[in-house]
């Protein structure tokens, strides 16, 4: 039994679009940009990170006290690293209280603070002295930048690819009468 | 029952070539995965050799046992099966042909994506599985057995090629290596010997048949030789790495999961309750966010960084970790389970394919860590029967 015209031009149509898509993997030239890989550590009993617009959560790999972020970027460098820091600082919830979030009353702030508490009832991000995140609760330990492997021929794709062309190959043949 | 007396075959073959190693092998003080897992899991390397050994022993002779009440059961089962014809019927159906054909649509999206991803994407060698990679590689993970399940059933060359080359996509893209020793056990090497195993009264069809099998093998061996050396000179970052740590490489990766199926004990008896459990693994293989399986886990104690994956604790682990009674016990029960389901679905259509790689993957990962995609995999083809029940034959038929 052969199959029909219209199943062997929509089956041809698929190898096809796997076909090119095998040839660009196998032929892909494009340079990467290095990973930069940052590890920090925080206090996973007091603290949670939160979803953070800075941070992509693919890139991102939390195991007990350990947080890992992978950026592929030409910029790896000290300088983003501490960005990483500040972002993932920002990210972390570690138990607040009402006091520290300016909801005490005024006098209990002192008047040096008090510019600081309106600004935080104003919404916007302040630590309040004495409700800073600590060494202890979230520290950066270090950085390291791996260069992309060497791109190399995989004979297994070639192999694929090849066997993809025979398939089509067949399925494009006139069938027999 | 060819491909689930390969499958059967596989799993004696390896773990008693694993009791054998472990007992009399080499000094594994030099197989850096099993230190890092003896590291974990502790005292030393040869405390650790000990209870993976005994684990080695009580999972071979649970899957002996297993192998027996399979040829009891298929004994007891005088159905006739109709092993494949049902399908090439099918496919000239249809509502068969639609459901074949999105499927094949589906996969060529998840294989294009993949492979434009990967061909713009050079990561770092000792990156095994890119973050952004693993839901392709899930999909993939998918629908492989399916592919090769379509494969095994279609008698039609123009099907098979069309298969061949989907599971071929899949092979050249996935990170693990069991992938593509599975497709070409299953999809090539099985079915060889039971040919040649026919073909032995007939005298010049026999060297026929040894001949191909021969050379199935030996094609098999280099694939999967290939693959380890490259494997092992990219994770090295090293070009120069010697064919001889070939072996090495292969020795590991045979005796790695008793190392692993033993941490988990030991994990589960340090933190039983920071385990995940099956309705975790469950949960994990849907993607559901922020749920590990005990596998992930595992890895991820083993190998910190970005770079995801799973540790392979077997029956033994998945046992461990979801129940006080005696481990082995689960390792006779699930595939026994796997079997029972095979022979209860038989009567509506006979899908030895996807329950041999299901007892395959299950006696390396453990049971639920493929039965969500098992049941993805036969809801497809107890579909594409009643797809096949329910449309009409096409008016007209081509003869071949």
């Amino acid at each position: 039994m052969s199959l029909p015209a219209g199943i062997r031009a929509i089956a041809g149509a698929l190898l096809l679009a796997v076909a090119v898509s095998q040839l660009w993997n196998v032929l892909g030239l494009s340079r990467s940009p290095p990973t930069m890989v940052s590890h920090f550590v925080f206090n996973p009993g007091k603290c949670a990170l939160r979803a953070s617009p800075d941070i992509a959560p693919q890139s991102l790999s939390v195991e007990g006290r350990n947080i890992q972020l992978w950026v592929q970027s030409a910029d790896a460098s000290e300088t983003m690293f501490k960005a990483q820091g500040t972002a993932l600082r920002r990210a972390l919830d570690c138990g607040t209280s009402p006091w520290c979030e300016g909801k005490g009353a005024d006098d209990t702030y002192g008047t040096d603070q008090l510019p600081l508490v309106q600004r935080k009832r104003r919404g916007e991000a302040v630590e309040l002295r004495g409700c800073e995140i600590t060494a202890d609760d979230f520290s950066p330990v270090s950085f390291k930048v791996l260069q992309p492997a060497s791109r190399r021929l995989d004979a297994l794709a070639a192999i694929a690819l090849i066997v993809n062309l025979i398939a089509l190959a067949m399925v494009l043949r006139p069938a027999r009468k | 029952m060819l491909y689930l007396r390969a499958a059967l075959g596989l799993i004696i073959v390896y773990f008693a070539g694993a009791v054998l190693l472990l007992a009399v092998g080499p000094d594994l003080g030099a197989y850096s995965d099993i230190v890092l897992t003896c590291n974990v899991s502790g005292p030393d390397v040869a405390g650790c050799s000990e209870r993976a050994l005994s684990i080695a022993v009580g999972l071979l002779v649970a899957i002996v046992a297993v192998a027996l009440m399979a040829e009891v059961l298929h004994r007891q089962d005088l159905r006739i099966v109709d092993s494949g014809a049902w399908f090439d019927r099918a496919a000239g159906k249809p509502g068969p042909q639609v459901l074949i054909l999105s499927f094949l649509a589906m996969l060529t999206v998840v294989l294009m994506l993949h492979n434009l991803m990967r061909g713009g994407n050079a990561l770092p060698a000792a990156v095994r599985i890119a973050p952004g990679e693993s839901p392709f590689v899930s999909l993939e993970n998918l629908c492989w057995p399916l592919l090769l399940q379509l494969f095994a059933w279609t008698r039609q060359p123009l099907w098979k090629a069309v298969f061949a080359a989907f599971l071929a996509a899949v092979a050249a893209l996935s990170p693990f290596r069991a992938v593509l020793f599975a497709m070409l056990f299953f999809g090539a090497v099985a079915p060889l010997v039971a040919w040649a195993w026919s073909q032995r009264a007939v005298s010049k069809a026999k060297w026929r048949a040894l001949a191909a099998l021969l050379c199935m093998v030996a094609l098999s061996a280099i694939a999967m030789g290939y693959e380890t050396l490259v494997r092992e000179r990219m994770y090295a970052g090293d070009a120069s790495v010697q064919p001889a740590a070939l072996a090495e490489g292969l020795v590991s990766r045979a005796l790695t999961p008793f190392f692993q199926a033993d941490l988990a004990a030991v994990v589960v008896a340090r933190h039983a309750e920071a385990v995940p459990d099956f309705i975790d693994t469950m949960a994990s293989k849907f993607r559901r966010d922020g749920v590990t399986n005990l596998n992930q886990r595992l890895y991820a104690l083993l190998y910190q960084g970005g770079s995801e994956g799973q540790t392979t604790s077997m029956l033994y682990g998945e046992a461990v970790a979801n129940s006080a009674y005696w481990p082995f016990w689960w390792a006779f029960s699930a595939p026994l389970l796997l079997l029972v389901i095979f022979f209860a679905l038989r009567g509506t259509v006979a899908m030895p394919m996807l329950f041999a790689i299901a007892l395959w993957r299950s006696a390396m990962g453990g049971l639920f860590d493929i039965l969500p995609a098992l049941i993805l995999q036969v809801g497809f083809c107890l579909l594409l029967v009643a797809s096949e029940r329910a449309s009409p034959a096409m008016r007209r038929q081509v003869p071949s």
